[in-house]
């Protein structure tokens, strides 16, 4: 009785600390996805990521768009 | 990668080892997109504030993208000693954490402040082995080493050698000069002035800084067989590092007046990741992110070569035992990751063989859907890696700090390298400036 009184305890107390990473985890996903609000240049580069429609999560050249057209550049 | 896996039966090696596996699978995936047996490989979908934008129309096609996963990597699993339905029972919640992971890094301005699939994954399997533990019934799925290792095989038919031939001297001069000077310089200070005990986590961190960074620390945590808790702390340090060099380094550029076209080859030859590095060119001018963008591609390029050097080396050198003569070809071949001769086999087909028969056009085709496939590998892998690691031993990886320390200097000592080499071939001196 008491040993599954504790084992309980137990699990409760990791369900409720898994609760609690899952907000964390919502709560960093949101403060990222308005970071483009933040004021002054700090935003700047998110804001216009944002509305040049580019990934700047891309891992690799592959990963972005228009990738096969890019070619050295004329010189001067 | 260190190894995890079961040890082998008395069955050939070439059924029994992960490195293998990961070259059939690699390969059987490439040949899917070549021969066109799959158009499209589904993923999640880009959204703002309404969640279900994410998943309209896509729910069946990921639901069998995650059952034909699920299918080939029991099938190696099976091989590999493994049971065929244990790994599948687990591979289908370990593949709707990749799936979250997806839909946090599609979120519009997520996706724009470039905090990618891989910083989630690693952070919801964290939260879940670190909270309620990693559930028994999952543990058969987590097969990190060879979801990385595929990823690696398929990431090698992204590795187009003839593109560079066609890029121009100026961004090799820069992206291919520099590169070795830094993981040089980075290997000796991390290993002889700060004294990290774990020459593969230097080597893992100093590939983050100096080539492109979460790809480069994957492939060369592979070659190397770091530790997972090393991989994790060069991918969160450069992750960081990298948007934060993404919100300054145009800034700092337009402040001090810099050419936009040699901060732009500083900015291509600097920052880690790809994604990055273009919308922080952009933010300088069309001209300029064009030249951010081709500085870190031929960069990119050079992922494979530091990956085959990264492998013979630590075969050869770190791993012989001090006092022992330099070890026997056959021993030599014994100990050599064999996944890296997929690696290099799949980017050699890829540069001369199908480039030259099926056209630029049609490779480009096969390669957005390899590199989806690599994705969701790479996405797993991280996952499991979260799923499998603790966050006390990530801790004791920390060091005292000499990891960061060792990022820092290293990041430094990259950013002045590659403005001198910036300026020397894109400002007219070495080479005629170009637009």
């Amino acid at each position: 009785m008491g040993y599954g009184l504790w084992a309980m305890g137990a699990r409760v107390r990791q369900l409720a600390r898994l609760a609690i990473g899952v907000l964390a985890i919502a709560a960093l996903g949101f403060a990222v996805s308005q970071a483009g609000r933040l004021p002054w240049v700090l935003g700047e580069a998110i804001r216009a990521n944002v509305q040049a429609d580019l990934d700047a999560t891309a891992m690799f050249y592959t990963e972005v768009d228009g990738w096969d057209e890019w070619a050295p550049s004329k010189t001067r | 990668m260190q190894n995890d896996a079961p040890p082998a039966t008395r069955r050939p090696t070439l059924l029994t080892s992960e490195d293998w596996w990961a070259i059939w699978l690699g390969g059987l995936l490439i040949a899917v997109a070549v021969f066109e047996l799959v158009t499209a490989v589904p993923g999640v979908g880009r959204w703002t504030g309404d969640v279900g934008a994410a998943f309209e129309n896509r729910m069946l096609a990921l639901a069998l993208l995650g059952l034909g996963l699920a299918l080939i990597t029991a099938l190696a699993a099976r091989a590999m000693g493994g049971s065929f339905i244990l790994h599948q029972a687990g591979f289908f919640a370990l593949f709707l954490l990749a799936v979250l992971s997806y839909f946090l890094a599609n979120q519009t301005g997520i996706r724009a402040a470039g905090v990618g699939y891989a910083f989630w994954a690693l952070l919801l399997g964290l939260v879940v082995s670190n909270t309620v533990g990693t559930p028994g019934w999952l543990k058969p799925a987590l097969r990190s080493e060879l979801y990385i290792k595929t990823g690696l095989v398929l990431l090698g038919a992204e590795i187009l050698f003839n593109r560079i031939l066609n890029l121009g001297p100026p961004g090799l001069f820069v992206a291919w000069l520099v590169t070795p000077i830094v993981i040089f310089f980075m290997y000796r200070f991390g290993t002889r002035v700060l004294k990290i005990a774990s020459p593969s986590l230097v080597i893992v961190i100093a590939a983050a800084t100096s080539v492109c960074g979460v790809s480069a620390a994957i492939a060369v945590a592979a070659a190397a067989r770091a530790k997972k808790d090393e991989l994790t702390l060069a991918v969160g340090m450069t992750l960081i590092f990298t948007v934060a060099m993404m919100i300054l380094m145009p800034m700092g550029i337009r402040a001090i007046g810099m050419d936009p076209i040699v901060g732009a080859a500083w900015i291509g030859g600097t920052v880690d990741a790809t994604g990055a590095v273009v919308a922080a060119g952009a933010m300088l001018g069309e001209d300029a992110g064009h030249v951010a963008a081709v500085v870190k591609m031929i960069q990119n390029i050079l992922i494979g070569v530091v990956a085959f050097s990264v492998a013979v080396y630590w075969v050869t050198t770190i791993e012989k035992k001090s006092g022992t003569a330099r070890p026997a070809i056959t021993e030599i071949w014994t100990r050599f990751p064999k996944f890296i001769l997929g690696f290099i086999g799949a980017s050699l087909l890829f540069s001369f063989v199908l480039v030259p028969t099926l056209g630029d056009e049609a490779v480009t085709g096969v390669l957005d859907l390899t590199s989806d496939f690599r994705g969701w590998f790479f996405c797993l892998a991280f996952v499991s890696i979260g799923l499998e690691s603790n966050i006390r031993d990530l801790l004791t990886q920390v060091g005292g700090g000499r990891p960061i320390q060792l990022y820092l200097v290293g990041q430094t000592f990259n950013l002045v390298l590659t403005l001198v080499a910036a300026y020397l071939a894109f400002g007219g001196i070495l080479f005629d400036p170009v637009l």
